[in-house]
């Protein structure tokens, strides 16, 4: 965190997707992973941006801090957007130092989930290995563990005026 | 963290601080107190003087 004088009394509200474990030892990491699968995000947890250059994320001219959409609008409109079962999708909210780009997108030092989004894409349930007794996470078991609702994409405002949460 | 190619141009560094964190709704009801974990006292009973008949 940081010394200097609040700008804003408030979270951020953002929309942003994961990547679900794809794989036993992926769910043993946690359930919710980037695109990429490089970062996990801690079950249930706040999230915490740090950097491999050593100073404070996010920071002007490099690529660390947790990433997400200003709007559930921006995040439908962008190519991160769930195209299938294996992603969902979100409400977060960002705290601590943000950047905001022009594009429609926020990075910042800290962030929470706060509810799922309902989507078209539902999960199958299936084993990691056949008759192995251990399945893949299902959309549903994600917000069940999150203990989060699932909300439509057009409840979003509302949501996050709900949480007030700052919204852009 | 996480990578993204950021492009655009973006705003400076701000600074977002929250009264309550993780964020919570806001009808949510606050949390409750807790129950003192002290047994509810009985009110004393004087005892009785006897007094000289």
């Amino acid at each position: 965190m940081t010394d200097r004088a609040p700008d804003y009394i408030g979270a951020i509200a953002g929309a942003r997707a994961w990547r679900m474990a794809p794989s036993l030892w992926a769910k043993m990491g946690g359930l919710l992973w980037s695109h990429a699968m490089l970062n996990v995000w801690p079950d249930c947890e706040e999230i915490a941006a740090e950097c491999d250059a050593g100073h404070p994320a996010p920071a002007e001219g490099c690529s660390c801090g947790v990433y997400a959409w200003q709007s559930a609008e921006r995040l439908l409109r962008s190519p991160y957007a769930p195209q299938d079962h294996k992603h969902i999708a979100g409400v977060v909210a960002g705290r601590g130092r943000v950047i905001r780009g022009e594009t429609g997108y926020w990075v910042a030092e800290r962030a929470v989930v706060l509810a799922f989004f309902d989507d078209d894409y539902p999960s199958p349930v299936k084993e990691v290995m056949p008759d192995s007794g251990v399945y893949l996470p299902t959309k549903e078991e994600v917000a069940e563990v999150y203990r989060v609702p699932v909300i439509k994409h057009s409840d979003f405002d509302d949501f996050c005026d709900e949480y007030e949460l700052i919204r852009f | 963290m996480v990578r993204m190619v950021r492009h655009g141009r973006e705003k400076k560094e701000e600074i977002f601080e929250p009264v309550e964190w993780p964020p919570r709704r806001r009808s949510e009801p606050s949390p409750r107190r807790e129950a003192s974990p002290e047994p509810r006292r009985e009110p004393s009973r004087r005892k009785r003087e006897k007094t000289p008949a």
